[in-house]
């Protein structure tokens, strides 16, 4: 098709004449765009005015294989809408709208097919580019610096909906709208040539039946230039955000990492606590029914002669098999996770049932792998790849899916092998949205069925009205509409797999949404455990934990428990790590650093957090260079993460901070303050003192005249008082207010309304020793679920350190209902006047108004009390370590010393 | 190459004298006989090119292909191939019928560098349900070069010896309804360099036959260990047919069923004397 079109551009001109055009103009954030009297729409972008000339709309005809010359009918304003009716010489009605959509230019298109014929049309947004000295272009998977001929990719899977072109100073983006679930888009980029100038295109295919309407979403923005195509993201992402973050109405656990089978099946009565000091907030319950293609387990599906005998439950009659799945559903929700129904994104069936029951869906593609004779999602069948959507199958899947919705109480579904491949063009082809052409004829690809799957389990609710969630593996090789419908993902690879930056554009396409590695060390993979000495496998497994923290905080990816557990330098970062990728990536980091060191950023303003390392043998030390203006509005002030002190230096409005980077470990800064405006301060050193009752934030500044300061307040916490150079200062919810005269401290106390008292009396709490319970848990008579889950939790929690931990008796702390607490005891009750933990008189207070706020404080106050209570937990891993290492498990490295 | 029969003429010094153990063993069928690959030990070919064996890759530009003399394990030739970049893998090939049942590819390799994958697959679709087979072996190293050395050291992954021969061994399990399979052995998206040579596919197990005499010394034990297993797959002092505390018959002999065709064994004689005398099987007879 490519070739096809490549001459037909060059040698077309849009808009080639115009009747009844009226003049307008539209600005929206950087462009401006004014129809000319000649139909033609000029853009110019504010940041360069050089880069931009025109922005057309173009429609190719997929049966002439030409650009149809387009005709303006008409142009006219309503509000900050500019509408533009097109004639062409095919019997089709054409209009595009042009509007501004937060930081761009939506660009919708829609085509009615007045004919009788079946039309297949390609609309195109194309840019017409001015100067294009320095440009480069990112074709929505790779970059291309200054090219000089033809580029652009022709592949749709592993490819962005987006589209760039820049210079140093300024791009000019295109795309689909974030929404758009189509089988196929193209972006290219031409070169200027022969009197043409630069071209950079868009374009979607529509396959239109006679008197059928079809719309699509085309985007276009203008962004900076100095982060290249990472602007372009910025841009897109601030159009688009609630598409790049999860659903806001599922569970908001899924944004924490997957436990790894650690809760499925439940091994361990301490999965619950291994869970939650990992981080893990979902899980990936493999394959949970007997017959792919059949997730119910329906009766009449049950029995059946598969491909390979059926082993270990799933040879279970069926009332045994669903018996069991319900009990394993139980027990992980009990470890505190998403328990994510494993479905293979209902694109595999097991084959009879596939062929016997479904088979308008079955999917006939020779480019794509259609059968499985191997052992695959159950071991035991043969799978067949099939199309879910609008078809037998489709629907069935949808009744299935509900049905155990409702079964399980199911709060989310992880969807494997979601990448969306394989082309439909069977019976239910004719009905089906999002069609594209390709040299065999018309068809639908995969991912439009796994995409409205996916738009599907959204409607669905828990039991407490909680939407159910998509937790999903597609893999950088995906469609792009896999990843924009999922809440949440993982890379079923690991950091190192094919290459260090193999997971990269999985985040480009996910924004803000959580990634996790899948897999795990797997050192016999890299050196044969037999013939490698112990101290080769440590000096492996220490690398790879070291890689993995590295790369996880560059592009933004939770490591499982398979990294995690048992590995105390990746347990001490996960904290961190976690934050930083349910804060979101940002794709401009906004922090210039040199070579050879990077720079990533998460968050804006106040949440903003940086990380700055390295993957050299040397320590580094630098100078980074934050950009405030682009993700905050004054002179933002870091610390490190524990709140170690930083001194910077604000110099035109960047604050500079010089850096000693060690070798494979990162440096993490953490906004702490920002000061408007930015030029009232130029130096400034900072640093927090933080814990569960309170902050202590401590600012020398170097400034003068009165300047505001806003203060990062953790959640649960006021400030309560603020002083500069002792004297009290304004304070406004979290801002202060002083004049800077010259060298100053300005001192900011924080306290939490929730965690009352002290730190120490909190954390030393005399819940049990090693002789035993040295305390009881009280419940009020008639307490709730959750009153009596979390009393639960906290005697696990003291189970969990003397015995597993410290390898002594379990204390078994006694949970008692009913009775008047008396000291050393735990009240934890709901239903209080708010939230509040406190030692008063001897006795432990947790108690909430409701049953989300008192698990909210419990769980925060475990992670308080984890900073005494501390441990990487055991694990496979561990275990190689301490092969390794004798009694020092936790991974202290022979050549750190 | 002889792969059936071993026998090893084992010269003991006792004192002045000089005596033997002669160990004898046989499978059924012999294990030569029982091998479906063709130019097993690449020795056949011509004008470059190694008869029966093909290559195949989607980048064939990715790889340098060698089949040069003085390579061989035991023979004189072996397949080589390079892999220059990780950007695709690429395999040395052979088809061959099969019918259903449990069976083994073994072989040996030797490589400098790279992640090896040697499987054994194949389908059928013409009847339904469709069948097939994807039994693999990943063998040497997937070194990432940006792992090191500063992640990794390079005396971290000291794999395998470079200049010596390792064995690889896959089950293949052949469903009821494949007759035709592929034998595959090549470089699993890594760049790197291997050779490979004695390839063996056939029977999962054989029956193997142990004819052991002392030459004139009496024999006091028979075991027959397989590697990586500390349970002896024969001790002639659990055979109900040697009795305790007398030595064994002579000449001895002993047959067992279903020996694992893809084991590496152990042949361990004991004399009346106190000689104890050791063989490989089957490497001490190829």
């Amino acid at each position: 098709m490519k070739s096809a079109i490549i001459p037909v551009v060059i040698c077309m001109l849009l808009l080639t004449s115009c009747t009844a055009f009226a003049q307008q103009s539209l600005q929206c954030a950087n462009l401006s765009l004014r129809a000319d009297e000649g139909g033609r729409i000029e853009a110019t972008s504010a940041l360069d005015p050089d880069l931009l000339d025109a922005l057309n709309l173009r429609l190719y005809d997929g049966h002439s294989e030409e650009y149809l010359p387009l005709t303006a009918e008409s142009a006219s304003m309503r509000g900050t809408t500019l509408t533009v009716a097109y004639s062409c010489p095919k019997p089709l009605a054409i209009t595009a709208t042009f509007s501004g959509q937060r930081t761009g230019l939506a660009v919708d298109v829609t085509i009615a097919n007045n004919g009788d014929q079946q039309e297949w049309l390609a609309p195109t947004l194309e840019a017409e580019l001015g100067d294009t000295t320095g440009l480069s272009v990112f074709d929505g998977h790779t970059v291309a610096v200054e090219p000089q001929e033809r580029f652009g990719d022709d592949a749709f899977m592993g490819r962005l909906p987006i589209c760039s072109a820049w210079n140093d100073r300024a791009g000019i983006a295109l795309g689909l709208a974030a929404d758009e679930i189509r089988s196929w888009l193209d972006h290219s980029y031409l070169p200027a040539a022969d009197g043409r100038p630069g071209l950079l295109t868009t374009l979607t295919h529509f396959v239109l039946d006679p008197g059928q309407t079809d719309s699509v979403g085309l985007w276009a923005a203008s962004h900076p230039g100095e982060w290249g195509f990472h602007e372009a993201l910025d841009a897109y992402y601030r159009t688009y955000p609630e598409m790049f973050r999860r659903d806001p109405d599922v569970d908001p656990r899924v944004d924490l990492g997957g436990a790894q089978y650690r809760a499925w099946p439940v091994g361990s009565k301490f999965a619950p606590e291994i869970c939650r000091r990992l981080y893990a907030g979902w899980e990936w319950c493999y394959a949970p029914f007997r017959r792919t293609g059949d997730v119910v387990g329906r009766e009449e599906f049950w029995n059946y002669q598969p491909a390979r005998e059926a082993t270990g439950v799933r040879a279970l009659p069926r009332e045994e098999f669903l018996q069991w799945r319900r009990e394993q559903f139980r027990a992980g929700e009990a470890c505190d996770v998403v328990m994510g129904f494993y479905v293979p994104a209902q694109v595999w069936c097991e084959e009879q049932l596939a062929r016997e029951v479904y088979p308008d869906a079955l999917i006939e593609d020779p480019t794509a792998r259609t059968l499985f004779t191997s052992p695959w999602v159950t071991g035991h069948d043969n799978e067949r790849l099939v199309f879910p959507y609008e078809t037998s199958f489709g629907e069935q899947s949808r009744v299935d899916m509900a049905a155990v919705t409702e079964e399980l109480d199911l709060r989310g579904f992880a969807f494997d092998t979601a990448g969306g491949n394989g082309k439909y063009r069977g019976p239910a082809l004719p009905i089906l949205d999002g069609r594209a052409w390709d040299e065999d004829g018309v068809y639908c690809r995969n991912n439009v069925a796994v995409a409205r799957l996916m738009q599907f389990v959204h409607t669905l609710h828990a039991s407490d009205g909680t939407e159910v969630a998509v937790i999903s593996n597609p893999n950088p090789r995906c469609a792009y509409s896999s990843v924009i419908w999922s809440d949440s993902m993982m890379l079923e690879g690991e950091p190192w797999k094919i290459d260090r930056t193999y997971g990269d554009s999985l985040r480009w396409m996910a924004g803000q949404k959580t990634l996790v590695w899948w897999e795990g060390y797997a050192p016999e993979t890299f050196v044969d455990p037999t013939q490698a000495t112990d101290e080769q496998v440590a000096l492996l497994m220490r690398g790879l934990a070291d890689f993995t923290l590295l790369q996880s905080f560059r592009i933004g990816y939770i490591p499982p428990p398979a990294y995690t557990h048992g590995v105390g330098r990746l347990v001490e970062w996960l904290p961190a790590l976690t934050e930083c990728v349910t804060t979101g990536w940002q794709p401009v980091t906004a922090a210039r650093v040199p070579e050879p060191l990077w720079a990533t950023r998460y968050g804006d303003g106040l949440d903003a957090m940086i990380v700055v390392a390295h993957e050299t043998a040397d320590e580094q030390d630098i100078e980074v260079a934050i950009e405030n203006e682009r993700f905050a509005d004054g002179a933002v002030l870091f610390t490190d993460y524990d709140g170690s002190e930083r001194a910077s230096t604000i110099v035109g409005g960047e604050t500079r901070i010089a850096l000693a980077v060690p070798k494979r470990t990162p440096v993490l800064l953490r906004a702490r303050a920002e000061v408007l405006p930015a030029d009232a301060v130029t130096a400034a050193t900072v640093s927090a003192r933080e814990g569960l009752t309170g902050q202590d934030l401590r600012l020398q500044l170097t400034g003068q005249g009165p300047a505001t300061v806003r203060v990062r307040v953790p959640d649960e916490m006021a400030i309560t008082s603020a002083r500069y150079n002792g004297r009290p200062v304004a304070v406004q919810g979290d801002q202060v207010a002083p004049r800077l005269v010259g060298d100053g401290e300005l001192r900011v106390q924080m306290r939490s309304e929730t965690f009352r008292g002290t730190d120490r009396a909190l954390l030393e709490f005399p819940f049990a020793s090693e002789q035993g319970a040295t305390s009881t848990i009280f419940l009020r008579d008639g307490a709730g679920e959750m009153e009596q889950y979390l009393a639960g939790r906290l005697s696990l929690y003291f189970d969990y350190w003397y015995g597993r931990i410290n390898g002594g008796e379990e204390p078994a702390i006694p949970i008692i209902q009913g009775q008047q607490p008396v000291a050393p005891g735990v009240v934890i009750r709901t239903g209080a006047g708010g939230s509040r933990v406190e030692v008063a008189g001897g006795i432990l207070y947790i108690e909430a108004r409701d049953d989300a706020q008192l698990k909210r404080v419990f769980m925060e106050y475990l992670r308080g009390l984890d900073t005494k209570y501390w441990a990487p937990d055991l694990g496979v891993v561990s275990t190689w370590l301490r092969r390794a290492k004798g009694d020092d498990p936790w991974l202290v490295w022979p050549d750190e010393n | 190459m002889r792969r059936g029969i071993i026998v090893m003429i084992i010269l003991m010094a006792t004192g002045t004298m000089a005596a033997a153990v002669e160990v004898n063993v046989t499978t059924d069928p012999p294990l030569e006989a029982a091998n479906l690959v063709q130019n097993a030990d690449m020795e056949q070919g011509a004008d470059g090119q190694p008869a029966v064996w093909t290559f195949s890759t989607a980048v064939p530009e990715n790889f340098t292909l060698g089949w040069a003399e003085g390579a061989g394990r035991n023979g004189s030739r072996a397949l080589h191939m390079t892999a220059h970049d990780k950007v695709m893998s690429g395999y040395w090939a052979q088809k061959m019928p099969v019918q259903a049942g449990d069976y083994v590819f073994r072989g040996y390799y030797r490589t400098v560098t790279g992640r090896l994958l040697m499987y054994a697959h194949g389908t059928n679709t013409d009847v339904q349900p469709a069948v097939g087979v994807d039994a693999r072996a990943f063998h040497g190293s997937s070194i990432a070069s940006f792992l090191v050395p500063v992640f990794v050291p390079l005396e971290a992954l000291a794999g395998p010896d470079p200049e010596s021969w390792h064995p690889f061994s896959v089950k293949v399990a052949i469903p009821e309804g494949l007759e035709e399979i592929t034998l595959s052995m090549g470089l699993y998206f890594t760049p790197g360099e291997v050779w490979f040579d004695d390839v063996w596919f056939g029977p999962a197990t054989v029956q193997m036959t142990l004819n052991v005499s002392g030459e004139g010394e009496r024999l006091e034990s028979v075991k027959i260990l397989r590697d990586g297993s500390a349970t002896p797959v024969y001790n002639s002092a659990n055979d109900p047919n040697c009795p305790t505390g007398q030595p064994l018959p002579e000449p001895f002999k002993v047959t067992l069923d279903a020996v694992a065709s893809d084991g590496v064994y152990m042949i361990e004689a004991k004399t009346v004397g106190g000689e104890l005398q050791r063989i490989r099987f089957p490497e001490e007879a190829e």
